[in-house]
């Protein structure tokens, strides 16, 4: 019991002591997240970027920037810590088309892809109406008041953002690089998003950024700074109603003057264009530059163009303002490859902004023909090894059984997506077939260049069963077995102790009374012995030797069966101590003129073993001084079974004694021992002339599950006991 | 001693199957039955924005929680089919969709609904009849073709030549609407006739070009009939580069901010508008009757409205073009 309440302490101090430890990390964690990883800067340089998530988009790393090749409406590139409160981000952006808009993100959370599929704010410069936009995004969009942006928002012309956001405000600056062109506008929503990431967006355009840097000094000062050129808050507000988005918008001319919206191919051709396909049946030498016309399919590591009859590569090429999906017209000069032609020295005309055409989809043998080679194709394989190489290329080694090849990816944003790909997982890969050295490396027959990892879907996971991870299961199984064995024999080591310390404990109280009885029947039984031998015999001395022996046999006969009684689960004298206080009582008090009345007060409620047997001895011990000692006509047992604890009564009207000093008897100092046994407090209220009160309180776990299976433990531990006792001849039945 | 470490093996294995299989049930059981998922054709456009608008207003005041997402280009049906997909994987209280392609969608319509999910299919039909789980709330087509007609009809005295630009064959909307166009011409305006049909391209450039080809090909041309917003943007543009907005109407179909904004000044003579608002409204509407176990079965054809410069700030016709998703009454 003791050893029981030791360990619950020693469990509720470590518990306290985790919680503590929790809180202070929490507390921690709290007041410093928002700070971590800030200052936070990306100069896209080296080719290297692998701080950021896409979700959409065609990202390409190149020239210190960062490009969306796609004019998919609301391609976002995210980073950062969603913990960022108040910052300040800043980046130079650039818009590749005459309309779309560009800019930046912040405080941004639940990402998913889509045109206003994240919780946040977003900043940008629109070209269709000239403006600094700023507003609010919760998977739907609410504006604030655009403001007119000086000069314009043209293409290919480098603008730098500043976005500082604290509390429920945020402030923006824009500005042409090299101009006085200037923008500002702050922006104010009551029960703003208090927290999230930064990134980049773009809406229908192709659009470039750089220098990207965030950080937290002097957020007040700079929003101050920016206050201090806006005259008016902006809020979220727009669109609600139409008349009121009417009445303070602009909105684009559709006046042919007006450059944006004059379209390129108002100029005569100088070439008709030709089938892709045609390309790879012209005589040699060419003597003159063709003409085709297609749909873009791939910018990086190079164009790509496709009709419907095939793909072609172009090279020496500026890029930079192409994005996949586009319609361009491209005059070259052809060069024959073994499976296809390059066309060299093109000039590139965009004609359109179309919709990507979908991938034919093949087999990795119909892919290795090289009937496909320069076509946006998919096919599937599965996964052999991932490789990073410099440059931020990935390349991904996939086997369908009877093809090896390969897919590539080059200047994504971040090399940490592809890691989520596991070996032997089935994939379908997306992108350009081709069978160019350069990237086969004459090791497999054919590569795909993929544009991103949305161009790879995983079919079926890996299975799960390995090599690996069959040892790895081996090792738990182990581990777990070792833990089990160490937990048993822990449990079989407390189990044996708990044994030997009840029948240690069984064998003193049997030596206390048992053996006591025995030795005083074997006294007066060698009394009788001794008178017998010495001189004729006394009967009536021998009869009343032979009365005493007898009763000591009959007393020591009940003690011990009352003793047993309290020992056996079923009995009554278990369950309930009352009925065995009263049959304690009767036996003590039999033929003598003390009326002893025992009563209960509470729910009976099942105790420990060693709970039960203590008690009940120093309820005898007390029962017997009171009916012997203390010269009194009545006694009262009074038991109340309380929540968390048991009390026992021990009450006489006799003539009582002065407690402590030398009148502290043996059978107080047993009482005293037996209590601090089952850790139970012991009282004795007495005086002289005013009667002695024996009060025991025996504190018990207010749980009662608690209590129940250690009286269910202490029962089998007793009848083990009870075993070997027998066993050693200890307890005849 | 191995017994016992046998049993006690046994039980272990027996908590952690228990554990294991609680956890596991969980993780299936875990579902959105307080979400609808609406998914438009596109986002960020003034027609579907005012579904969303009208989504919103009928859901306030309840506990649903609406997730507005759809693709990011026009046709780009792949994206919607993951949105649609996403929606049923996570078991939505309700689904209400506007096709992107009349196809491809179908499979994972009849899935939803038989998991159950209230499905309502607003703007586009699909070849699936309507069940007690799913049903159609889309725009009368033909009326458009017949309001065009009559606008037509009523500005040009019952005479002249029109231009029809952006019908698309396989687009169902805009087959209804050139075919009612017709057909009241026929009837009520024989002397208008239809000098030329330009087929749309979803392209600003392409339809400018197109549009422009048309205006020289057609000097004495009387009104234009265009039947989406890109084609009424081409449209627009290409009577500005031949400076004939004045002589030649432009009639349009289907709102946006920037050609409301040329109806007010007098530039476009009319927009034939659908009332996408009142669609997400009764939509939501249903999804609520759907969730409480209710048949949902039913086919409704809201009128388009015709919106000119005198009618366009009446409180219904603005309702109607509400895009506010953060209502408060």
């Amino acid at each position: 019991m003791k050893l029981f309440k030791h360990s619950w302490n020693a469990a509720i101090a470590a518990l306290i002591g985790a919680v503590s430890a929790a809180a202070l990390l929490f507390s921690f964690i709290h007041y410093i997240r928002p700070f971590l990883g800030l200052p936070f800067r990306d100069p896209f340089a080296d080719g290297k970027s692998n701080l950021w998530q896409p979700m959409g988009g065609a990202w390409d790393l190149a020239n210190g920037t960062m490009q969306n090749h796609s004019d998919e409406w609301g391609a976002k590139l995210l980073a950062g810590s969603k913990y960022w409160t108040d910052y300040v981000v800043e980046a130079d952006l650039e818009i590749l088309r005459d309309y779309g808009d560009a800019g930046l993100i912040v405080r941004s959370n639940q990402e998913d892809r889509g045109v206003d599929a994240y919780n946040g704010y977003y900043v940008g410069l629109r070209s269709i109406d000239d403006s600094l936009v700023i507003g609010r995004a919760d998977y739907g969009w609410m504006e604030g008041r655009p403001v007119p942006m000086p000069g314009g928002v043209r293409r290919l012309t480098w603008y730098h953002l500043k976005v500082v956001v604290q509390g429920c405000e945020i402030g923006v600056a824009a500005n042409e690089v090299g101009t006085q062109n200037r923008a500002w506008t702050v922006f104010q929503e009551s029960g703003c998003v208090a927290s999230g990431r930064i990134g980049l967006r773009s809406v229908a355009t192709v659009a470039s950024w750089r220098n990207v840097k965030v950080y937290s000094v002097g957020v007040p000062a700079e929003l101050a700074a920016i206050r201090r050129h806006v005259t008016e808050e902006t809020h979220p507000e727009f669109p609600k109603g139409e008349a009121a988005y009417n009445s303070s918008h602009t909105f684009p001319t559709y006046d042919p003057k007006d450059a944006k919206f004059t379209p390129e191919k108002t100029a005569a051709k100088a070439l008709p264009p030709q089938p892709i396909s045609s390309l790879n049946n012209l005589p040699e030498p060419v003597s003159h530059p063709v003409s085709v016309r297609g749909v873009v399919t791939l910018t990086s590591p190079q164009l790509y163009v496709q009709d419907v009859t095939g793909g072609v590569a172009v090279a020496e090429v500026n890029v930079s303002a192409l994005g996949i999906g586009d319609e361009v017209e491209i005059t070259g000069w052809p060069d024959a490859q073994p499976f296809s032609t390059i066309l060299r020295k093109a000039d590139v005309r965009l004609l359109l902004g179309r919709t990507p055409p979908p991938p034919v989809s093949i087999t990795a043998a119909q892919a290795a023909t090289g009937v496909f080679e320069a076509d946006f194709v998919e096919t599937q394989g599965y996964l052999q090894h991932i490789h990073y190489e410099s440059g931020n290329t990935i390349i991904l080694d996939l086997d369908d059984g009877s093809q090896s090849f390969r897919a590539i990816v080059t200047g994504g944003p971040s090399a940490a997506l592809y890691r989520k790909f596991s070996e032997q997982s089935l994939l379908r890969v997306r992108g350009i077939c081709v069978l160019d050295p350069r990237f086969t490396q004459n090791e497999v027959p054919f590569a795909l260049l993929l544009r991103a990892a949305d161009d790879i879907d995983v079919l079926v996971g890996p299975p799960w069963w390995s090599a690996r991870r069959f040892i790895e299961l081996t090792c738990v199984l182990l581990l777990l077995l070792l833990m089990i064995l160490f937990l048993y024999v822990r449990i079989e080591n407390w189990r044996m102790k708990g044994i030997l310390d009840e029948r240690e404990r069984l064998a003193l109280e049997m030596h206390d009374t048992l053996a006591q009885s025995f030795a005083g029947v074997g006294y007066q039984l060698q009394g009788i012995r001794n008178g017998m031998r010495n001189g004729p015999a006394n009967w009536p001395t021998i009869n009343e030797q032979l009365d005493r022996a007898c009763e000591m046999v009959r007393q020591t006969h009940e003690e011990s069966s009352l003793s047993i009684a309290i020992l056996k689960p079923g009995s009554p004298e278990f369950g309930d101590l009352t009925i065995a206080f009263e049959r304690c009582a009767s036996r003590i008090a039999e033929g003598g003129d003390v009326r002893v009345t025992v009563t209960r007060e509470g729910p009976i409620r099942a105790l420990p073993l060693r709970v039960t047997d203590t008690l009940f001895h120093i309820g005898a011990e007390a029962i017997t001084n009171a009916i012997r000692h203390a010269q009194t006509e009545t006694v009262e047992v009074h038991m109340t079974y309380e929540t968390n604890a048991i009390v026992l009564h021990v009450q006489d009207h006799g003539i009582g004694f002065t407690a402590g000093g030398q009148l502290r008897s043996h059978g107080l100092r047993d009482m005293e021992h037996r209590a601090a046994s089952i850790s139970a407090d012991l009282h004795v209220h007495t005086a002289p002339g005013e009667g002695t009160c024996i009060e025991v309180v025996v504190p018990l776990h207010s749980r009662k599950v608690l209590t129940e299976l250690v009286s269910h433990g202490e029962r089998y531990i007793t009848r083990l006991a009870f075993k070997a006792g027998q066993k050693l001849g200890f307890h005849r039945r | 001693m191995l017994i016992t470490a046998v049993r006690l093996g046994k039980r272990l294995a027996i908590c952690s199957l228990s554990a294991g299989t609680l956890l596991l049930a969980s993780g299936c059981a875990r579902a959105h039955p307080h979400t609808v998922a609406v998914i438009p054709e596109m986002t960020a456009q003034e027609l579907w924005e005012a579904e969303h608008a009208g989504v919103a207003s009928a859901a306030l005041g309840t506990n649903w929680e609406i997730y507005w997402n759809g693709p990011g280009r026009k046709d780009d049906v792949a994206r919607q089919i993951e949105l649609v997909e996403a929606a049923i994987a996570q078991r939505d209280g309700g689904l209400i969709l506007s096709p992107d392609h009349a196809l491809a969608l179908n499979t994972l319509v009849r899935r939803a609904v038989a998991q159950g999910i209230p499905t309502v299919i607003v703007g586009s039909h699909l070849s699936i009849s309507p069940n007690p789980k799913l049903a159609y709330i889309l725009n009368d087509d033909e009326e458009t073709g017949r309001l065009a007609a009559d606008r037509a009809g009523e500005t040009l005295h019952g005479m002249g030549d029109v231009a029809l630009i952006g019908s698309e064959p396989g687009i169902a909307s805009t087959f209804l609407r050139t075919t009612a166009f017709r057909h009241r011409l026929s009837e009520r305006y024989p002397s208008i006739h239809i000098v030329n049909e330009l087929p749309g391209s979803g392209a600003f450039d392409e339809g400018l070009l197109g549009a422009q080809q048309i205006l020289e090909r057609y000097p004495k041309l009387d009104a234009i009939v265009a039947l989406d917003t890109v084609a009424t943007r081409a449209s627009f543009s290409a009577l500005k580069s031949h400076q004939r907005n004045n002589e030649v109407k432009l009639i349009a179909c289907d709102q946006a901010l920037d050609l409301l904004y040329y109806l007010r000044k007098g530039e476009i003579d009319s927009i034939i508008v659908e009332n996408t608002f009142e669609m997400g409204y009764r939509a939501m509407k249903l999804i609520n009757a759907g969730q409480r176990g209710e048949s949902i079965l039913g086919n409704q054809l809201l009128p388009p409205t015709m919106v000119t410069r005198e009618n366009v700030d009446r409180p219904d016709v603005q309702r109607m073009l509400s895009m506010d998703w953060r209502p408060t009454q």
